[in-house]
């Protein structure tokens, strides 16, 4: 099988409207529909296994529907199954018959970082004597190399209360607390923990993980949440292991 | 690389490790010989599949098996892929490393499946090139698995016997033999998988795997074998088992799981069905007679 017939099969295989093959005979033509199949179904799946909150708030047969269009329009470019999927909350943003439920990319969005989170290298943390170590004008003008397990997502729209409600059977957020949220996700003895974030917390470690100081940091969390501070964040930060290196 | 440690008449059998059956495989000491992951679901760089692996490759040797290296693609090896691979073995060290005559990639898509090759000259020449490529830069054999195959190609003017024994003697790599592949490919393109066997370079073979297959209804009346990995090895599978043990002896074989998975103890069972024919095959005791 040369290039150019193999780029007829993969044309065929996400496009059965295409011209038939020549490859095999005419009455084996619904054997080449298991290949069709095989890979549509797989990568679904696939899907599946990774959005699970997206797919509750869909219903099963909703989000099968639109993973049939996003697989076939965004084949994955990588063997590793695990990286599949990252261009959903952006494909589900473009999608029109979703358009009046804006959240979703974003539910899509937090589940991507569980995954990633799951996935990310391992790293030992610093303990609080790192930082007790170092004067505070030491610290405050040092920055941070983060746990790589870190993620953080900040939505518009009350991400972690749908994200748990589908997920941990809790209520849906009533509309009169509908507001965005700051959630990280963070692993801890191989288990990913999703947490919700105050404003200035999540001001705070977008700050450190944008590689800016402690004082910078602690600056742009006070400057938009005036209940922000910084010994508890400090506290959290050794706290959760969130960090691994200091950089002063 | 290291190496099975095995004969002709040592039984050496393993199972597809997931990460659901780490508990279990903690709790008692299996009597598993070795453990088969799929290389693509270890290519991330942390986390609790890597503290399982660890953990495991303490205790039983690990075979690597890979989809994505797409041995009969005509994109240029994904350079990334093989990288991260090498990086997996440098870790682990694998006694085995083996993919698929199949292609997998084409222009950078994957396609989460092994979609079948024309077999003639030209592309027996690829697959070689690449082959040689592939573990010229991982500095160790593979292993090659003839594929499951459900449509019959019009074009091919070798078969498969011949081409991978072509394959195993001009690259210098082993083969895996899959035998529930065989008989799939067997009933779908309607040939004798005795002959196949027959015609096959058995002495080549370094690992044999032993799968599941579904039966399904064609809407023109016709069926269609699946391996599926999704139930017990069949019948007429492990029948043809026992005809290659007889005449190649023990060669360390791999129950592979990956649907629908049974419990643990389920899955121990069917491996101990392998060992009770690698343990009894004819071959062991014409060798034992041989050395009386």
């Amino acid at each position: 099988m040369n290039r150019l017939e193999q780029t007829h099969w993969v044309a065929a295989l996400f496009h059965p409207e295409k011209a038939p093959l020549t490859m095999f005979a005419t009455e084996d033509a619904e054997r080449f529909v298991v290949y069709q199949n095989n890979i549509i179904v797989s990568l679904i799946d696939s899907l599946v296994d990774s959005f699970p909150a997206l797919v509750q708030l869909l219903g099963e047969n909703y989000f099968h529907a639109v993973a049939r269009e996003f697989v076939q329009e965004n084949p994955p470019n990588s063997p590793v199954m695990a990286e599949y999927g990252t261009q959903l909350p952006g494909y589900l943003e473009g999608f029109l018959p979703l358009e009046m439920l804006p959240y979703l990319a974003d539910v899509a969005r937090l589940e991507l970082a569980r995954i990633a989170c799951f996935h990310a290298a391992d790293s030992a943390t610093l303990s609080a004597e790192d930082f007790t170590s170092l004067s505070i004008e030491a610290l405050l003008s040092a920055s941070f190399v983060l746990n790589p397990s870190l993620r953080l997502v900040v939505s518009e729209h009350p991400i972690f209360k749908l994200w748990h409600s589908q997920i941990h059977d809790s209520p849906i957020p009533a509309l009169a607390d509908w507001r965005g949220e700051e959630v990280i996700c963070l692993r801890r003895k191989n288990v990913v923990i999703t947490k919700q974030l105050q404003l200035g917390g999540a001001l705070f470690l977008k700050t450190l993980i944008n590689g800016q100081t402690l004082e910078e940091a602690w600056k742009a969390a006070s400057a938009k949440d005036p209940g922000f501070n910084l010994t508890e964040a400090l506290g959290s930060l050794v706290n959760e292991q969130l960090t691994v290196s200091i950089i002063y | 690389m290291s190496h099975f440690d095995t004969s002709p008449v040592n039984p050496c059998v393993g199972v597809s490790f997931k990460p659901q059956y780490f508990a279990d495989i903690c709790l008692e000491s299996a009597a598993i010989d070795f453990f088969e992951v799929h290389a693509e679901n270890y290519m991330s760089l942390g986390g609790l599949y890597h503290e399982q692996l660890r953990e495991l490759t303490r205790t039983y040797p690990l075979s690597v098996h890979g989809v994505g290296l797409s041995i009969g693609g005509t994109d240029p090896i994904n350079a990334l892929h093989l990288k991260r691979l090498k990086h997996l073995c440098n870790i682990y060290h694998p006694v085995s490393l083996s993919e698929h005559l199949a292609w997998s990639v084409h222009d950078g898509i994957f396609l989460n499946d092994l979609m079948p090759l024309v077999y003639d000259e030209s592309s027996l020449a690829r697959v070689i090139s690449r082959i040689d490529q592939i573990q010229d830069y991982l500095g160790c054999r593979l292993l090659i698995e003839n594929p499951a195959r459900y449509i019959k190609l019009t074009k091919q003017t070798l078969d498969e016997p011949y081409f991978l024994q072509q394959v195993a003697e001009r690259t210098g790599c082993g083969l895996l033999l899959d035998i529930t592949n065989l008989y799939v490919s067997a009933f779908n393109l309607g040939f004798d998988p005795v002959q196949y066997l027959t015609d096959f370079p058995l002495q080549g073979v370094e690992e044999i795997h032993l799968a599941g297959h579904s039966k399904n209804r064609l809407a023109d009346g016709g069926q269609l074998f699946l391996d599926d990995h999704g139930s017990q090895v069949s019948e007429e599978v492990w029948l043809l088992f026992q005809e290659v043990v007889d005449s190649i002896g023990s060669k360390p074989t791999l129950i592979e799981w990956d649907n629908n998975l049974p419990t643990w103890q389920g899955l121990c069972l069917e491996a101990n069905k392998a060992r009770e024919i690698l343990e009894k095959s004819d071959f062991l005791l014409v060798s034992q007679g041989e050395y009386a």
